[in-house]
């Protein structure tokens, strides 16, 4: 924790789908019907007008407006809210998903190369090749950063172990439970040793002894190799379980319900009364229907 | 388990030709219809033992399919000439859809790669495909002359434009977040095209591949029908053959072009069932 800046700092955030064009769908046939018109006059916002046609777009009221947040380098942020609060759209702009015209959301300096953040989601087979085996998906990630040999081999010798795959290590990702597949995609996902690892509801359809499962081996990763995970759930047990910081959103436009650091020492005990203790704001929160 | 289902899916299969099989010496042996229309099986067995057994005495071989490449003059025996037009009709068919893959599939993976530029020319990609190949063959005469050349070329045209829209199609229904995440870790180029893009289209390719081989074999057996562009080839045994009124040979020659298609099928299913082994969408148990 030398450098105290922090990974990520967001300031004054604006974000609406209308403004960016989501809304409009033009079929391909017109486009295509569109720049060919395009080309013969010479004109280059014909084309462009098919695809973010902003003036005609109805616009819907903002997402987001000057919304606020920093996130600590090496820190595990828990973003709790219900649903439409925003939380997937705001992991979106973070990977720049979306395009923003403002520089609203800055990654510090070793965060800005796109393979250092990365995104999972619920549906694990988006971030895991069907056609390789475990063992490949694991460590395709490593053959494109050029690991040499016997970093690679350590590194998925490693990750099979701590993720509890290495019985499964030649069966293609069609063979595997609900829970190993998102395993083997968290794994693959944090490989490489990105430096920010976002969890978009990646753990929501599991069921609660393979999520602790997944969180003990999350824990062990961050701890080893100092990572930022930002984790995005509905579930205060993996918060209380994994986070050392809670982070409530809601509104609209959103703003931040809520900020709840959780200090407690890992591994974490249920019935400490400390544990019972950090726990108490943010039942009180969900009480009031916020979360 | 799956072995018992498998068995009984074939026999099933195996039982409804033989079936077939009993209905039709039914309607033989019971002089339903002329036989000049539907010769009697052992009629048409016989002629087919017969056209597929060359005599291995003089120069007559299997091999003697190859000879007539190198001189065309020579006249083999008429046992076993049926032989030689199977072997080129299916030289044909290889070499059209070697072809096509060789050429639609990189084509097609570098524009599905460039989606803007597929954009562009989607449009006459799908008019070349509703021209019907076989309306274009007397230019392809004129262009490359009468010959071998313009009967694999033709097929190839026709199953070229299959083949490459079936890739770019798979590779526009690629999923986006695997190649976004590739991106991200720096793949692009070629990388990408073949360690990704490639892998998500494959099932569209495979099954491209598996209807152009249907469209070439039907081509090529007509294209063999015109008079004076080639001696050789089943569909100009099938032509010949009902020309001279020998109806059993012609039976023959049509269920030998059948199997020729059935056993084309079967391979690519074969190659198909190796390659998407990994697919999780088949109808197999998943935990095998």
């Amino acid at each position: 924790m030398s450098d105290l800046t922090p990974a990520v700092t967001i300031r004054g955030l604006r974000f609406s789908y209308g403004s960016q064009g989501e809304a409009v769908r033009t079929s391909s046939l017109i486009k295509w019907y569109a720049s060919i018109v395009a080309c013969f006059r010479g004109l280059r916002h014909v084309a462009v007008a098919g695809k973010h046609s902003s003036a005609e777009v109805p616009r819907s009221e903002p997402l987001y407006d000057g919304f606020d947040l920093d996130i600590a380098a090496g820190t595990v942020v828990a973003l709790m809210g219900g649903s439409g609060s925003g939380k997937s759209t705001l992991a979106k702009l973070l990977v720049k998903d979306y395009p923003l015209v403002t520089g609203a959301i800055a990654w510090r300096k070793d965060f800005s190369a796109p393979h250092e953040v990365i995104y999972t989601d619920q549906h694990a087979l988006n971030s895991v090749f069907p056609w390789q085996t475990v063992r490949a998906n694991i460590e395709w990630p490593l053959r494109t950063q050029r690991w040499p040999y016997y970093k690679r081999l350590r590194q998925v010798v490693r990750l099979l172990k701590i993720f509890g795959l290495k019985h499964r290590a030649k069966a293609f990702p069609k063979a595997l439970s609900g829970g190993e597949l998102q395993r083997l995609a968290i794994a693959r996902c944090i490989s490489w040793c990105p430096r920010c690892l976002i969890l978009d509801e990646s753990l929501s359809a599991l069921d609660r002894n393979t999520r602790a499962g997944i969180i003990t081996a999350l824990r062990k990763i961050r701890d080893e190799d100092n990572m930022t995970v930002i984790l995005i759930t509905h579930y205060l047990t993996d918060v209380l379980a994994l986070a050392d910081r809670c982070v409530a959103l809601g509104g609209l436009p959103v703003r931040v319900l809520g900020d709840f650091p959780i200090s407690l020492p890992h591994p974490r005990d249920e019935t400490s009364a400390e544990y019972q203790a950090a726990q108490e704001p943010l039942i009180e929160k969900l009480r009031h229907g916020h979360l | 388990m799956r072995n018992g289902k498998t068995f009984s899916l074939f026999a099933s299969s195996v039982l409804s030709f033989i079936g077939l099989g009993i209905v039709w010496c039914a309607v033989s042996a019971l002089h339903l219809v002329d036989p000049v229309i539907l010769p009697s099986p052992s009629d048409v067995y016989s002629a087919a033992v017969y056209l597929l057994t060359p005599k291995f005495s003089t120069h007559d071989s299997v091999l003697s399919l190859m000879c007539v490449y190198v001189n065309p003059d020579w006249k083999p025996d008429q046992a076993g000439e049926l032989l030689r037009d199977f072997g080129s009709t299916l030289l044909r068919v290889s070499a059209a859809l070697g072809l096509s893959v060789l050429f639609g599939v990189p084509l097609g993976l570098w524009l599905g790669w460039q989606r803007g530029l597929y954009r562009f020319i989607e449009g006459p990609v799908h008019a070349l495909r509703s021209v019907p190949a076989a309306a274009l063959f007397p230019l392809f005469l004129i262009v490359i002359g009468v010959g071998e050349g313009s009967i694999i070329a033709l097929a190839t045209y026709n199953s070229v434009v299959v083949v490459l829209i079936n890739t770019v199609a798979g590779t526009l229904l690629a999923n986006q977040r695997r190649l976004q995440q590739a991106r991200a870790l720096g793949v692009n180029g070629w990388r990408l095209i073949t360690d990704v893009l490639f892998w998500e289209a494959l099932p569209h390719i495979l099954s491209g591949t598996r209807i152009a081989t249907g469209y070439s074999l039907a081509l090529i057996i007509a294209v063999e029908m015109f008079i004076g562009v080639s001696s050789l080839g089943l569909g100009r045994k099938i032509y010949d053959y009902q020309a001279a009124y020998r109806i059993p040979e012609t039976y023959a020659a049509i269920l030998l072009t059948g199997l020729l298609g059935l056993g084309l099928n079967g391979l690519l299913s074969l190659l198909e069932r190796r390659l998407l082994r990994w697919l999780p969408m088949t109808h197999e148990d998943p935990k095998t």
